[in-house]
């Protein structure tokens, strides 16, 4: 197997492993650290050598699907920025978590994320790519009811779950259509056979349901509600996981399959027109937060909407231009959250409205986010700035209306940015809390992000014009016409910047600065808990419904299921009632025993009284067993005699405790049970009667008669299959009596114990 | 002779579900003790009720019925023996503490406790 994979299973290997760990070892931190460090280096050594690798193994072959890994540009390119932004949370989280964490546990969800998400974005079989998705997903619920005794984490990451689980579920069924349609589940395969697709009326729904996992994972409209939650995740896990991979799977998932279904008329539309209104409504939102995660929550979202628009052609240059965006934000935005985390530590408070003054207490801190703050805004010469420019330039040749969308999502972007740079520095609150610049394991994470998003403002197609090219190359199968710069001449991109920019900044100045933003609810969150509400009380009801805690209900329903089931496959398969028997003449002792065992069955009915209920009950068990005796079963004449021996006193013994016996208690369903028990006893009766010329095999009995001298060495062959042929069954049968013996032990017991205690 | 004995079934199944349905705690167990004797027999039944000798071997070259149903029936009785004994520990558990054999009756006492 190339290297490449054996790096990219290093997290999972690494993940258990970790468990080992002492609870308070920050040493579980550096191992992780040290994982994504090797894969990272393993990644970069591939990236820039041979050319792509793949391997398929076989998985589920009556399916055909294969366990297939390709590790092309685009996938090289996701998975260094995962090993990269990992090895740096991972360095970071070391120190920054409280000594009395549990770090092994931590630590290992941490690479059981990033295992899943290197699965993601290398998986060329969308089967495969799924589970590693849904991996994701699972992962990240555990990462954020990391903190599991406080109850907004364990509801944030319910929420996650059940948003990002669902979207999953709607993509699977998406995936299985275009497999079906096209034949193959092979990413390889399908881009050719995009004609296929298109010609199918499975298209829309297929592309549908796969939009409705992009949204989900990405947090794009309506399906927006789980970022925030979700920011109840120690900050580590929110810069990771939360904005800058898992929230980028749907990103990467567009990329991906961009040029398959973009075929299908739907899908470009559909995707900038959600990323577009995701973009300004949640800038809009994150500009009222006062919550520094929320702020930067509804920030990711917004991002992520912008670079979604980017991607939805499934073009060469837009392709590029939202890779470079969607590095850009992991840079930018993994530092600020690595930051906020930092003011949190040091302030314990992560209100904007509490803090004091920043810019003298922690001047390193505020500068970097200062710094990455203005690279969001996409002030020059930033990353964020060149990024920016080339969506412009996108919008602004498309529609006016998505045009000016473009430029407002951009301008309450630049305002919600200047707000967090410059409110942080002089600090709502003269008196607030002041903390410290922290040591530099913590400040260094951030430090290297900032530089990152600040030398791609400034040498943008000289450090990844490259990288970008292949990946887009892989990506779309088209070359870049342009290249990146952070200088592209005065044209409408650069006005709209300006404006941008200066709107911004009188957004913020002028309105953001009087009043403190009101904190709006979002109507997602309502519909969301009100569904689940809803679901949870209908389950409720609905089990209630079913699960009545009636005896005789639950048989009822048990058999009228048998019933009408056997009677629907009789009805339609025909009731072949051929006489196959050839069973022996019966005598008049026969008769005789059968009359009696019927006698005794319904005396067993119609007893008034408990004794002669038990005494027939008794009858005919011993009828039974004369019955065996006279079939040639003297075995199961003397085991049913015994049996019955012993059944009849322990009945008698119990009889005493009893209070007296009812036989006619009211019950209003008497009819339906009686032609239930008349349907149950002539069934079997008639499919056990037609069973005997419906052999289809041979009966295994020969082969018992045959072997039991020779193999087993007993003659006689009921005895031999019990403790020989089916030796396993009979222990297992000894088991359950010594269970029950044991049971029957305890009641008694714990009810005398009861009673002593009275 | 097959005629007989599936009768027999039809009775013992019919009386059983029965009795199976009823509110009375031990009528209940009664019903499920004539159930599996009934069920005994069909599967006795179903290895076809030939003439012929019991199925040991060694004693002349005479025809010898099906093995195998009694080797399953053997288990089963066993089997239903255990669940007896079960059933009625349980009821005379039920009675001692709730002081009613009345299964509807003793319908969500647990839950109100």
């Amino acid at each position: 197997m190339p290297a490449v994979f054996l790096a990219a299973a290093l997290p999972f290997v690494v993940s258990p492993v970790l468990l080992l760990f002492r609870r308070p070892d920050r040493r579980a931190g550096l191992l992780s650290a040290a994982a994504c460090a090797g894969a990272f280096a393993c990644f970069v050594s591939v990236a820039l050598g041979a050319s792509p690798a793949t391997v398929a193994l076989p998985w589920i072959g009556p399916l055909g699907l294969s366990f297939s890994l390709h590790a092309d540009a685009l996938a090289l390119f996701f998975a260094l920025l995962i090993t990269g932004v990992g090895f740096l949370v991972a360095a970071f989280a070391t120190s920054y978590l409280d000594s009395n964490e549990n770090f092994p546990r931590f630590f290992s969800f941490l690479m059981l994320f990033t295992g899943s998400m290197l699965g993601v974005v290398l998986s060329s079989n969308l089967m495969a790519l799924f589970v590693f998705w849904e991996m994701t997903s699972f992962s990240s619920f555990l990462l954020i009811g990391f903190w599991h005794h406080r109850e907004r984490s364990r509801y944030g990451a319910l929420k996650a779950l059940v948003v990002t689980g669902g979207g999953g579920l709607a993509m699977l069924l998406g995936f299985v259509m275009v497999g079906i349609v096209c034949g193959s589940f092979e990413i390889a395969v399908l881009a050719e056979r995009g004609a296929l697709l298109a010609a199918s009326p499975w298209a829309t729904p297929a592309v549908l349901l796969i939009i409705a996992g992009v949204v989900t994972k990405s947090a794009q409209l309506p399906f927006h509600l789980w970022l925030p939650s979700a920011m109840e995740a120690p900050t580590p896990v929110s810069a990771f996981l939360h904005a800058a991979t898992m929230v980028k799977a749907g990103l990467f998932l567009v990329a991906r399959l961009g040029p398959l279904l973009s075929v299908v008329p739907l899908w470009t539309p559909t995707l900038a027109l959600v990323g577009l209104l995701t973009m300004t409504w949640c800038g809009w939102l994150a500009l009222r937060q006062k919550d520094l995660k929320a702020l930067l929550a509804f920030s990711t979202v917004s991002q992520l909407g912008l670079i979604l628009v980017l991607l939805a052609p499934a073009e060469p240059d837009t392709t590029a231009a939202g890779l470079l965006h969607l590095l850009n934000h992991a840079c930018f935005k993994g530092a600020l959250f690595l930051l906020v985390g930092v003011l949190e530590h040091e302030l314990h408070t992560r209100d904007l409205s509490l803090m004091g003054p920043l810019r003298r207490n922690m001047p390193f801190t505020w500068l970097l986010i200062a710094l990455a703050a203005l690279s969001m805004a996409g002030v020059p010469p930033m990353g964020g700035f060149v990024s920016k420019e080339l969506f412009l330039d996108h919008l602004l040749n498309g529609h006016p209306l998505l045009a000016l969308l473009a430029v407002a999502g951009a301008v309450l972007t630049a305002a919600y940015c200047f707000a967090l740079a410059a409110g942080l520095a002089a600090g709502r609150r003269p008196d607030g809390p002041r903390g410290q610049d922290p040591s530099l394991s913590l400040l260094l994470p951030p430090a290297l992000l900032v530089a990152a998003t600040i030398g791609l403002g400034f040498f943008p197609d000289q450090l990844v014009g490259a990288p970008m090219a292949a990946a887009t190359l892989a990506a779309t199968g088209g070359s870049v016409t342009g290249h990146f710069a952070v200088w592209h001449g005065v044209g409408p991109s650069l006005l709209a910047s300006a404006f941008a920019i200066s709107m911004g900044l009188a957004l913020w100045w002028g309105w953001w600065q009087k009043r403190v933003p009101p904190a709006p609810t979002l109507v997602a969150d309502r519909v969301y808990d009100h569904a689940l509400e809803q679901l949870e009380a209908w389950a409720r009801r609905l089990t209630a419904s079913y699960m009545s805690g009636i005896l005789w209900r639950y048989c009822s329903v048990i058999l009228l299921t048998v019933i009408v089931g056997v009677a629907v496959v009789v009805a339609s398969q025909g009731f072949v009632m051929q006489d196959g028997w050839s069973s022996r003449h019966a005598g008049p002792w026969d008769l005789a025993v059968c009359a009696t065992a019927i006698l005794a069955a319904v005396a067993t009915l119609k007893a008034r009284t408990r004794l002669a209920a038990i005494l027939a009950l008794g009858a005919s068990g011993f009828s039974l067993a004369l019955l065996f005796a006279l079939s040639a079963a003297p075995d199961l004449a003397l085991t049913q005699i015994m049996v019955e021996t012993i059944s009849v006193p322990l009945f008698l013994a119990v009889f005493a405790f009893l209070p007296p016996y009812q036989v006619d208690r009211v019950r209003r369903a008497r009819p339906l049970h009686a032609l239930l028990a008349v349907a149950a006893g002539l069934g079997t009766a008639l499919l056990l009667a037609a069973s005997r010329s419906q052999r289809v095999a041979e009966p295994i009995s020969s082969y018992f008669v045959d072997k039991s001298v020779d193999a087993a060495g007993g003659h006689n062959v009921v005895n031999v299959i019990l403790v020989d042929f089916r030796g396993l069954d009979t222990l297992g049968e000894i088991t359950v009596l010594g269970v029950a013996a044991i049971a029957c032990y305890a009641i008694i017991k714990l009810l005398s114990e009861k009673e002593a205690g009275r | 002779m097959h005629f007989a004995v599936l009768t027999v079934v039809a009775v013992f199944i019919t009386c059983g579900v029965y009795l199976l349905l009823d509110r009375t705690l031990l009528r209940v167990i009664i019903g499920l003790g004539l159930l599996s004797n009934g069920v005994n027999l069909a599967l006795l039944a179903s290895g076809g009720l030939g003439a012929g000798a019991a199925p040991i071997l060694g004693h002349g070259s005479a025809a010898i019925v099906d093995p195998l149903p009694q080797a399953l029936i053997l288990t089963a009785i066993v089997i239903g023996f255990g669940v007896t004994a079960l059933m009625l520990t349980l009821a005379f558990a039920s009675y001692q503490s709730q002081l009613s054999d009345d299964l509807e009756d003793l319908h969500g006492r647990l839950d109100d406790e």
